[in-house]
């Protein structure tokens, strides 16, 4: 019996790593871009990947591991909110502008892989990204390496499809004129 | 979307998400697990402790109204009830303070100890009741387990309850409470 539920164990715990290994890094990047500091998006997600397995191991998960996904984007968005009014966001504000510019000047944090054909282009394109507004930001995140569609995107933030659609639109243009200022500026 | 827009999604999407660390997959993994652990922190960390335990009993919702009131009243019946057993006690040897030679009604409410043979009791009719809300303030916003963000507000309020007596006396009695209510918060 015990010998059954340590394999019972060890199936569940090679399933929560599998099943990491496959999502995780696209979960990472969105709770990364919900949030300041590599640190809070770790604890972000976690906070988010222990509800899930509160729900899927009591048995109240609603939909089958295909709905997993959507429900971790909207746990992680709700954390995210969660801190950012934990935290005296005044003071947050002062500390982390700091930090922030640091960061992004010496690269670290990084969003995406840095092992890649053009590391220049890659590196002005994140860089543009982290400039969006989040909420534009946000909506590409999902989109593009989510993998999600506008409707399920326009669920998980609580907005309809057509504003969720609007706001990818206007982020990729956004993204295309600060691209093109460092064309000009002799960046690219 | 035009064409210079597919290009920059098409960039976008030829970047990867920085891949999760094993450490960090095994951090996950393990908190996953151990989720009874967590959910026993979280219920630890989520209650609100009301300020006095003595106010607890008196945690009412306003916005039942009609119904609150009149359990309020109720209540004051029966305090009105216990308060004329000493009010309306005859002065007996063992009675320690003495009534005001004057006859002035406030000074007989004074009475300490009372012989409980001479109690007599009298039954006090609510003729008004009215709840009047002192003061509200914002104290936090918590987020229920998965759950919208709701807005925590203290409402300091005093319930004025009025007793008519067999003889046509009235009896005035002010009770001071504090409530608690959650309001949810629009997110965008």
């Amino acid at each position: 019996m015990r010998n059954s539920g340590n394999h019972a164990m060890k199936e569940e715990t090679s399933r929560w790593r599998e099943w990491l290994r496959e999502h995780g890094a696209r979960l990472l990047l969105f709770a990364r871009q919900q949030s300041r500091r590599q640190e809070d998006a770790e604890d972000i997600l976690q906070e988010a990947l222990v509800k899930l397995a509160r729900k899927v191991d009591e048995g109240v998960f609603v939909g089958g591991q295909n709905a997993w996904m959507p429900f971790l984007y909207t746990q992680i968005r709700r954390e995210a909110i969660d801190l950012g009014r934990r935290n005296d966001r005044r003071k947050k504000r002062e500390d982390t502008a700091v930090e922030d510019e640091e960061r992004l000047s010496s690269g670290e944090d990084s969003w995406f892989e840095s092992a890649g054909c053009d590391e220049e282009r890659r590196a002005i394109l994140e860089a543009a990204l982290k400039e969006l507004p989040g909420k534009f930001s946000e909506v590409i995140v999902m989109k593009i390496w989510g993998g999600r569609t506008f409707a399920e995107i326009g669920d998980i933030l609580e907005i309809s499809l057509n504003t969720a659609a609007s706001r990818y639109r206007y982020g990729i243009e956004a993204l295309r004129k600060q691209l093109s200022g460092a064309r000009i500026r002799g960046d690219l | 979307m035009d064409p210079e827009l597919q290009k920059i999604e098409a960039e976008l999407e030829r970047i990867a998400p920085g891949s999760m660390p094993e450490g960090l997959i095994g951090r996950m993994e393990t908190a996953m697990e151990g989720w009874q652990e967590a959910a026993s922190q979280d219920a630890a960390e989520k209650v609100v402790p009301f300020p006095l335990a003595e106010e607890e009993s008196e945690v009412e919702e306003i916005s039942s109204g009609g119904r609150g009131l009149w359990a309020a009243a109720a209540s004051m019946a029966l305090l009105g009830g216990v308060a004329a057993m000493i009010i309306t006690s005859d002065p007996s040897p063992l009675q320690v303070a003495e009534r005001d030679p004057v006859g002035n009604p406030a000074s007989d409410s004074s009475a300490t100890m009372v012989n409980p043979e001479a109690l007599q009791t009298i039954e006090l009719a609510p003729k008004t009741a009215k709840r009047t809300i002192l003061d509200s303030t914002d104290r936090t916003v918590i987020i229920p387990n998965g759950s919208k963000p709701m807005r925590l507000m203290r409402v300091d309020l005093v319930d004025r309850v009025v007793f008519l007596s067999p003889d046509g006396e009235e009896v005035h009695l002010e009770v001071p409470s504090v409530n608690y209510q959650l309001i949810p918060v629009p997110t965008d």
